[in-house]
């Protein structure tokens, strides 16, 4: 008995310890935020003498943070929804009929190989095509080329999944008299909950995140997006920490708002994803 | 519903793509199925009776042959357009649905002069609901049913929209024990109840003979035979069929005819009258054996277990086929083995007599 | 010299290799883009300005992310736009580290600004040959430019560039530390020695030592060789690279390492696991009193502690005060695309007048704390002002020199700091390993 409790104790202080190492950034983060430059140089641990806003006023301001912030919802969200709707069509599709078709088997692939081009390799292209068709610097421009580098992953993604849930659940709602598309929008896609909320998620995740793309598409002040403005914190030879946290926070706070509302979604998913058979 | 079966054949392109020959999985299949009957489409696996399952119902499209429906001619028709209702394997339920969304979602599906209103469909849920007895269900989810239930749920989807033709794979496969046999006596009685042409498939015999009218036999895509359970029990026509239904199995000696007797080890066990002399398989069923201590059966003797009612006796014989022969004698019978050897007598009406190159039965 | 320097010039080296460099028609596809009629163009500001004739639309891509500086190019943006009608500035900012990788993709897809920044006069010769660059020659504001920054800026006797400011590289000390301790500005090895000495034993990091950053460690040798070998020989990397001199003949360059290692016990604690921004913040709470830096650490130091008192003092490199040499570098240099299209031409040279003038460069130095190209009576930072008004005889220009490639200068730098990280050191070992180093390269 005693034993058990010195091995859960430890594992209790190991648990600790690890949730110390997790949360150390984070609490770095917030606590930098709070200080002012001198307060930074005496020194990086300690408390912020006073807890004042100055560097998320200067943050907002300097980044036009509202205008920044809408800029990147008014691009994320529409390209997650799009993601989530393309990915599981073509991953559906190439899940259930590559059997059948040669070109199917083709986009399979294709969609794999496309996985291996970094975007720094398709970055003057698309700024040419992009510049002839008068999407640079356009929220729309933006949607399409997030939308266009994703959905390769998120499809490949899909195909893996489709193919684990049981065929006959189509088979029968087609005996019921149901066209593939409706079936596949009433009985396969509610389905996929599982990877759709784990798409959704990633998605979200990794083009708010995204930088590359927006540093060459949106070059004009009014259409930035967060992450873009953030260098505006970081000059040549200065660095502007505590504004530069400020604003990574304030950014922050939005998308992990998202996926708390979310979670309970994602587990829900799983839950029903596991289909009794 | 009368279902008519016309040279059906379905050839499948080999999945080893190395052998260029096609996988025949059902072959030039003739079968009419009487209105209003429970057929059992009885095989071993991978002989090609789902495949007829998935071809009456429309899911696949025959290589070669006709499918009619009463008069009608529904080979080219798509599933939805045949009136059918099928019930897979493994239900293929909803998940995300409710019990009653999932039953109701066939009457959604309807369109044009089929359409339902809102109050149709619930009137035709309830009556469906209660044929199947699962009233205090309808607002679970599949996942918080048990099998049976789920059976029951997928039967009821299968009729809510009123098919000439049930169908259904392997309906008891996924159930316990003690659910199948009550699962199966329901049914029975929903298939009377209702009226439907009824065909479902099994590969467990006793399932086939204790619910079915009519049981057809198939072995390799190819019919062997189509009859009244008893009839194909007591009149198999080949060995396959023979050996495929009753437990134990029955139990097969080769043996031969000669001066119009059937022996076996050159000791006469049956009168052959008016036979040719030639080589035969000799099938008794396990009750067909009488412990007789002049009986020209003369076994090896391994055991006796006791199965209440019965005793079976397990032995051993130089041209018996397989491992053990199985016998069944009543259990008040006293076996007492000599030297190890049990001796039995046969009776005639419990022996069937095959030809030994083709199998196909011998009638004495 | 920085490490953003070096990455951008293998950048634009790897741009011409992959073959982007179709002058004609980058110069003449760009043109009609440029010049736009009114109403066309919904994004910009022309629309407000309610004029009949065309707006000429002029581009200025930078990665001035300081908030001085931006406040500089806005208010270049509105006295332009104020001053000449019919006249659009569009201001597009990026961050440093993108900021050559975009400027090749709009280079390469006919969507080239109208003016950048480039940084070293290698970089002018890597553009100019592709005919990215317009000459600036006749241009008027050219006279208010410091004329030896403009060597810098010139190309096969054209002029491409101008340099907006200069940087200074010394070494950077506390002021009111110092006359605490009653020390003066050394101008000797030995006292500056002494000074080290006084300062550890009042328990003071003499010098802070950001050696974490190759870039930020290379400021330190830089005050010594660069005052000694380079000023006596404008050659010295020209000769080094094709082998032609070799470190180990060279005695001065010698004597400048071992002095390295010399004071090398009055660095700060794990010299080289300090970054440049710790090193920073240690110069700035008072732990160390000295960093060999470039001018920018007076921007950055203050900005940490605004009420430091920031000296500058230049290395000194022997017994000899005479010997001291405060090293100007010309900075950044502002390039003008070169359009086919006389009304941008003219826009443009109106554009460049504006920047080049005293009034606009008040606000480079007063608000974006830089010392510009254009001299004047500007209220600077302390310590930069003494780097301006250094006297001539003691400074060390190094506009219009041949500088270390960067292939060269990463290869010199690696080299350097592992001889400097062990606790031993020799002089020879160094000088055998550049040697062979360079001999590589040549190879």
């Amino acid at each position: 008995m005693r034993k058990i409790r010195i091995s859960s104790l430890l594992y209790i202080l190991l648990m600790l310890l690890a949730i110390c190492i997790f949360i150390m950034p984070v609490a770095l983060a917030v606590l930098t935020s709070f200080k002012s430059k001198p307060e930074l140089a005496k020194s990086i641990l300690s408390l912020p003498a006073t807890w004042n806003l100055d560097n998320y006023k200067g943050a907002v301001e300097r980044s036009d943070f509202l205008n920044s912030l809408k800029n990147t919802v008014a691009v994320v969200a529409p390209s997650v929804v799009i993601i989530v709707l393309c990915s599981s069509m073509s991953g559906y599709t190439v899940a259930r009929h590559s059997r059948d078709s040669r070109a199917l088997r083709l986009l399979d692939k294709v969609y794999l190989a496309s996985l291996m081009i970094p975007f720094q390799i398709l970055m003057i292209p698309v700024y040419k095509i992009y510049k002839s068709l008068h999407l640079l610097n356009t929220l729309h421009g933006m949607i399409f080329m997030l939308v266009g580098t994703s959905i390769a992953y998120s499809s490949f993604l899909y195909v893996g999944f489709v193919k684990g849930i049981p065929h006959e659940i189509e088979e029968s709602a087609y005996m019921d008299g149901c066209s593939e598309f409706r079936c596949f929008w009433l009985i396969t896609f509610p389905l996929l909950k599982a990877i759709s909320a784990t798409v959704a998620a990633l998605h979200t995740m990794w083009l708010w995140n995204d930088f590359n793309i927006a540093v060459i598409l949106l070059q004009k002040e009014n259409v930035r997006t967060i992450t873009i403005k953030q260098f505006y914190f970081f000059g040549k030879y200065t660095a502007d920490y505590g504004m530069a946290f400020a604003a990574a926070i304030l950014s922050m706070i939005p998308v992990v708002a998202c996926f708390m509302f979310m979670q309970k979604y994602i587990v829900n998913g799983i839950v029903v994803g596991a289909v009794k058979s | 519903m009368k279902i008519v079966l016309q040279h059906l054949t379905k050839r499948f392109p080999n999945r080893n793509k190395k052998i260029k020959e096609d996988v025949i999985a059902v072959n030039d299949f003739d079968l009419e199925i009487p209105d209003g009957k429970l057929i059992g489409l009885l095989g071993p696996s991978g002989c090609g009776k789902s495949t007829v399952l998935n071809l009456i119902c429309g899911l696949e499209k025959p290589t070669e042959g006709r499918i009619f429906f009463g008069e009608t001619e529904v080979t080219d028709l798509p599933p939805e357009k045949r009136g059918v209702g099928l019930v897979f394997q493994n239900y293929a339920l909803y998940p995300h649905l409710s019990v009653y969304d999932n039953i109701k979602f066939p009457l959604e599906n309807l369109r044009g002069s089929e359409k339902l209103t809102k109050e149709e469909m619930d009137a035709r849920i309830r009556e469906v609901v209660s044929l199947v007895q699962i009233d205090g269900l309808l607002e679970r989810k599949p996942n918080e049913l048990s099998g049976g239930q789920q059976q029951r749920v997928a039967i009821a989807r299968a009729l809510v929209k009123m098919p000439q033709v049930l169908l259904l794979d392997e309906p008891l496969s996924n159930l316990d024990a003690r659910l199948r046999i009550q699962t199966r006596e329901e049914l029975k009685r929903i298939q009377v109840e209702t009226g439907i042409t009824t065909i479902f498939v099994t590969h467990d015999q006793e399932e086939a003979m204790s619910i079915s009218d009519t049981i057809v036999v198939m072995k390799d895509g190819v019919l062997q035979q189509q009859g009244e359970p008893q009839e194909i029990y007591d009149e198999p026509v080949n060995l396959f069929v023979a050996s495929f239904l009753g437990t134990p199995k029955i139990n097969v000696f080769t043996g031969e005819i000669k001066n119009g007797q059937v022996c076996i080890d050159h000791m006469p066990v049956l009168e052959a009258n008016g036979q040719a002399d030639r080589e035969v398989l000799v099938a008794v069923r396990p009750e067909g054996f009488v412990l007789d201590e002049n009986g020209p059966l003369s076994c090896g003797f391994v055991s006796r277990e006791v199965m209440g009612r019965d005793t079976s006796i397990v032995a051993t014989h130089g041209d018996f086929q397989g491992e053990r022969i199985r016998a069944i004698i009543p259990s008040e019978q006293e076996v007492s083995p000599e030297n190890g050897m049990v001796r039995f007598s046969l009776k005639p009406h419990k022996v069937r007599i095959f030809d030994a190159k083709t199998q196909t039965r011998i009638k004495l | 010299m920085s490490k953003k320097r070096i990455i951008a010039v293998s950048m634009v080296l790897a741009m011409l290799l992959t073959g982007c460099g179709s002058t004609a028609a980058t110069a003449n596809g760009t043109e009609e883009a440029k010049v736009e009629q009114v109403g066309q163009d919904t994004t910009s500001a022309a629309e407000e300005k309610s004029s009949d004739g065309e707006v000429i639309t002029l581009t200025w891509l930078n990665h001035y992310a300081e908030a001085g500086k931006q406040a500089w190019v806005q208010s270049v943006k509105e006295q332009f736009e104020a001053k000449y009608d019919n006249v659009v500035l569009n201001i597009e900012t990026v961050d440093a580290d993108s900021h050559k990788t975009i400027l090749q993709t709009k280079l390469a897809s006919d969507d080239a600004p109208t003016i950048f920044d480039l940084s070293s006069n290698a970089d002018l010769q890597v553009y100019n040959e592709a005919g990215y660059l317009a000459d600036l020659s006749d241009f008027e504001c050219l006279a208010n430019v410091d004329a030896g920054l403009l060597k810098e800026g010139q190309v096969d006797g054209k002029q491409v560039g101008i340099p907006i400011e200069l940087s200074g590289y010394g070494i950077f000390y506390n002021v009111d530390m110092f006359n605490e301790y009653g020390l003066e500005e050394p101008t000797t090895l030995s006292e500056l020695k002494n000074v080290c000495e006084t300062l550890k034993a009042n328990g003071i990091t003499p010098f802070a030592t950001p050696f974490a950053e190759a870039w930020a460690f290379s400021c330190y040798p830089r005050v010594l060789y660069d005052a000694v070998c380079w000023n006596n020989d404008g050659a010295f990397w020209e000769k080094l690279a094709d082998r032609s001199l070799k470190f180990a003949d060279c005695e001065d360059f010698k004597k400048q390492m071992q002095t390295v290692w010399d004071f090398h016990e009055y660095w700060g604690e794990d010299a080289f696991g300090t970054s440049w921004d710790s090193a920073q913040q240690i110069m700035a709470n008072g732990e160390a009193a000295m960093i060999a830096h470039g001018s920018w650490a007076v921007d950055g130091i203050t900005s940490y502690n605004p009420d430091i008192n920031l000296g500058v003092f230049p290395m000194p490199v022997s017994e000899d005060p005479s010997e001291c040499r405060m090293i100007k570098e010309p900075g950044q240099q502002l390039v003008l695309f070169n359009y086919q299209d006389e009304r941008i031409m003219e826009a443009a040279r109106n554009l460049y007048n504006l920047i080049y003038s005293q009034d606009c460069m008040r606000v480079y130095a007063e608000e974006a704390h830089q010392m510009p190209s254009v001299p004047g009576d500007y209220n600077i930072l302390p310590a930069l002002a003494e780097i301006v008004n250094y006297p001539a005889e003691l400074s060390f220009s190094e506009a219009g020199l041949k500088r270390n490639d960067p292939e060269h200068e990463d290869v010199l730098f690696e080299t350097m700091m592992n001889a400097y990280t062990g606790s031993t050191f020799d002089v020879n070992e160094l000088v055998d390993a550049l040697d062979t180093a360079f001999d590589n390269i040549k190879k």
